[in-house]
């Protein structure tokens, strides 16, 4: 799948939640796209680092935006047939599995004679749609499964649903003020009339959730642990996570500064990281991404 | 207004700003002119003076023309130019009898100057006044250049229903309005008035003496794709017949003749610091405070006026603390120390193998830094592989848990052939809690903010917050309103300490 084949056109629409009207606008499409771009520009150029800042009017929306565009061009995880899975698994193996109507986890407790898979309760092997190990649960959970929407319908990521439900990528990290980000998440995205929870196409890693996609940090947090090597791109929102920029060394690395509250010294921060460390590449030209109005852009690569 | 609504109308009002740009009203005032071409001589006299002689009266001098620039409202609503006014006389006539017969005159021409601005109603408070009523009550704002600004405007136009609101006002209250009024030159203006404009439309409205009319712009525009530039059309009003606007060549730059400090480079650049010192530099305090802050890696608490209640406070980098930023700090010992005694007390029963440990790979650090010299030892950490040379010296400081870099530590303990472990675990729970506590004192001071008057912050430049934690009693949030561009040495100690200092009352 690339990024030509699934061009998502604009305009794309956003409403606070379920029941709120939808505000259909060019930037929402436009950071979406750049999610998508800078997807595809990292699994093309794997030994260096995309750095994209955006200086915005005021940062709402524009994170989730770009993550949500870099998770609908994300590959679909390659998982073997079930059967195969729960043959090489150990009996008490923590797992996560994809049923008919839920996603829940469970310790596996083997297959018994009549064939039946001992997951909490009992069940059918064919009734499983897909099934991963996982390191360890605390508490068994389940949840139903979310439906595909609109956008990822329109990604094609619902061709695997039940796989990226399973084992969703966690290679996107979400750094900020950790309730504007939670109200961000709680948003939908739409196109032509229809809209899906962007929580459902972020996925958000919590305490309580059976399945999660996309780590979210509250930006002191990285003074005391920085994003794993497994994520691969890391959204800095706001001028104070934007200060942690030369300690990332996730493949792409997207800072939103909101120009209404950040003052010079962060501008002046990146731009001094861009001419220590970085080669400029141009949005337009080598990304065929170009910034919406009101917003400015800047990317280089960091070899 | 819902938050998305809000948000799609702010790409809105940039997109159009940027189309049609601002516009610029520059009105004749030849009373004003005359008071600033004397106090541009005044600072061009004062600057070929070493002594500081001239200082008590460039300081108020300095004050009336930035509140003649802001403050245009008629004598009747506002005292703040007649008091820097009768300020500035006053002092000129002290100084009379130290100077020679030609600085005798520029003196006698500055006091009248000074009077003759605060016996007249400024002429651009009638234009300002004009413009509005074109608009609507519901459709204008009067944007101020600060909080005090802000009042003394207020008591003039919101008898006539008309809204005033600092820059961080109108963003504190989502305050979307048609017709924007900023009354005094672009470049009192934070950049985002312009780069992330609230309004539809924006005026500024000044007097045609002051000469710098470009507009802020966003320090990414030259480089980035998209950049924000604002183009800025200029309206004159009145009769601009005669040359208004200072020219260059009379050698003052507008930078000079701000309120702000005139900083004196010292002689030499500040000696290497002791094992005791740093090199810090001194930021001066609204509410008559300065201390010496010093790049210790850490960030600095600070508040935003600007936020909503409960995302008020932000950790600043020390470069980031510039004139405008409001700073949260401890009356008394400074929140380092505290956090540290804090963090201790969490550690309960690990305390003292922590304090041990500590105190053992600090003080193998700081021998040899004393054996060997500061230079010997960073060259042998570099050849170690350690990356943040710069910040060896800060590593012996015993309130800092440990260097940030978890690399960088264990090579640290490796060249000072201390065991690793259990060193390393035990300055990262030290760590560890002392940001435990950081954010118990965050969070506290967020509740707190949440329900204070930030238009009341932004009025008097400072307010004194009353904490319930131990060991935070009392916290100031106060704005900066100069650092000194020259680094000294200073005691360890001293750096971060409020200290009670007068001389920045004509600064404000």
């Amino acid at each position: 799948m690339t990024v030509a084949q699934h061009r998502i056109p604009v305009p794309m629409a956003l409403a606070e939640d379920a029941v709120a009207p939808a505000v259909t606008a060019d930037w929402i499409g436009r950071f979406f796209m750049l999610g998508r771009v800078a997807e595809g520009w990292s699994r093309s150029r794997p030994d260096s680092q995309l750095v994209i800042v955006l200086s915005v009017p005021v940062r709402d929306f524009a994170a989730v935006l770009v993550g949500c565009g870099w998770m609908s061009a994300t590959p679909a995880p390659t998982l073997a047939p079930v059967r195969e899975v729960l043959a090489g698994l150990a009996r008490g193996t923590p797992v996560r599995v994809v049923s008919q109507t839920k996603v829940f986890t469970e310790p596996f407790g083997g297959i018994d004679a009549r064939g039946l898979a001992q997951l909490g309760s009992k069940w059918q092997v064919d009734k499983l749609r897909a099934v991963v190990p996982l390191a360890s649960i605390d508490v068994p959970r389940r949840q139903p499964i979310p439906e595909p929407g609109v956008i990822s319908r329109l990604a094609g990521l619902d061709r695997d649903w039940a796989a990226r439900i399973c084992s969703p990528p966690q290679d996107l990290a979400l750094v900020g003020t950790l309730t504007r980000l939670r109200e961000d998440l709680a948003g939908q995205l739409g196109r032509g009339g229809g809209s899906e929870p962007i929580g459902n196409i972020l996925l958000p890693a919590g305490p309580r959730v059976v399945t999660w996609s996309t780590r979210v940090y509250a930006t002191a947090q990285l003074d005391e642990e920085l994003p794993p090597a497994g994520v691969r791109a890391v959204v800095l929102d706001g001028a104070p996570a934007t200060r942690f920029l030369s300690a990332i060394e996730a493949p792409v690395v997207v800072s939103i500064i909101d120009r209404s509250i950040a003052d010079e010294s962060v501008a002046e921060f990146v731009m001094n990281y861009r001419n220590t460390r970085g080669e400029p590449v141009s949005l337009a030209r080598d990304l065929k991404w170009t910034p919406p109005q009101g917003v400015e852009a800047l990317a280089f690569e960091v070899p | 207004m819902t938050k998305l609504v809000a948000t799609a109308a702010r790409y809105t009002r940039s997109a159009s700003l940027m189309r049609n740009g601002a516009e610029l009203d520059i009105v004749a005032d030849p009373v004003g002119s005359q008071f600033d071409a004397a106090a541009r001589r005044l600072i061009l006299m004062a600057r070929d003076d070493s002594s500081s002689l001239w200082e008590d009266v460039v300081a108020p001098t300095k004050a009336l023309r930035w509140r003649l620039l802001t403050q245009p409202q008629p004598t009747e609503f506002g005292a703040s130019v007649q008091e820097a006014s009768t300020e500035v006389a006053a002092r000129a006539r002290d100084l009379r009898a130290a100077v020679s017969a030609e600085a005798q005159c520029l003196l006698d021409e500055l006091a009248a100057a000074a009077e003759a601005v605060a016996a007249s109603d400024s002429v651009v408070s009638g234009v300002l006044l004009e413009m509005i009523r074109e608009a609507t009550v519901e459709g204008a704002v009067v944007i101020a250049a600060s909080g005090s600004a802000a009042a003394g405007l207020e008591r003039w136009v919101s008898p006539q229903g008309f809204r005033v609101r600092t820059v961080s006002g109108l963003l504190r209250e989502q305050l979307f309005v048609e017709f924007g009024y900023a009354v005094g030159p672009p470049r009192f203006f934070p950049s985002s008035l312009v780069t992330a404009p609230m309004t539809e439309t924006l005026n500024f409205v000044f007097p045609a003496w002051y000469a710098d009319r470009k507009l802020p712009r966003s320090p990414l525009a030259a480089w980035a794709e998209g950049g924000i530039r604002i183009r800025g059309t200029e309206f004159l009003i009145g009769d601009t017949s005669e040359p208004q606007a200072a020219s260059a060549e009379e050698g003052v730059d507008e930078e000079a003749l701000l309120p702000q400090a005139a900083w004196i480079p010292p002689d030499a650049s500040p000696r290497e610091p002791g094992p005791d010192e740093v090199t810090a530099r001194c930021v001066y305090l609204s509410g008559g405070y300065r201390m010496w802050l010093d790049d210790d890696g850490e960030r600095i608490r600070a508040v935003d006026p600007s936020q909503p209640g409960g995302g008020r406070v932000v950790n600043i980098g020390i470069d980031e603390v510039r004139p405008g930023v409001y700073l949260l700090l401890r009356d008394g010992p400074t929140e380092r120390r505290a956090l540290y005694e804090v963090a201790l007390q969490l550690l309960g029963p690990q305390r003292e193998p922590v304090e041990d440990s500590q105190a053992r790979w600090k003080g193998a650090l700081k021998d040899r830094l004393e054996r060997l010299g500061r230079t010997a030892v960073l060259r042998q950490l570099a050849e170690a592989g350690v990356l943040t040379l710069d910040r060896v010296p800060a590593w012996t400081e015993p309130l800092l848990a440990r260097p940030q870099s978890n690399q960088d530590f264990e090579r640290l303990l490796r060249w000072l052939g201390v065991p690793i472990h259990p060193t390393y675990e035990l300055a990262t729970a030290l760590r560890s809690q002392r940001i435990k506590a950081s954010n118990k004192i965050g969070d506290q001071l967020e509740a707190v903010l949440a329900s204070t008057d930030m238009s009341r912050l932004e009025r008097d430049g400072h307010l004194r917050l009353e904490l319930d934690v131990d060991g935070f009693r009392g916290v100031i949030a106060t704005r900066v309103i100069d650092t000194s561009p020259y680094p000294e040495t200073i005691l360890r100690h001293e750096a971060r300490v409020l200290q009670p200092d007068r001389s920045s009352k004509w600064r404000e």
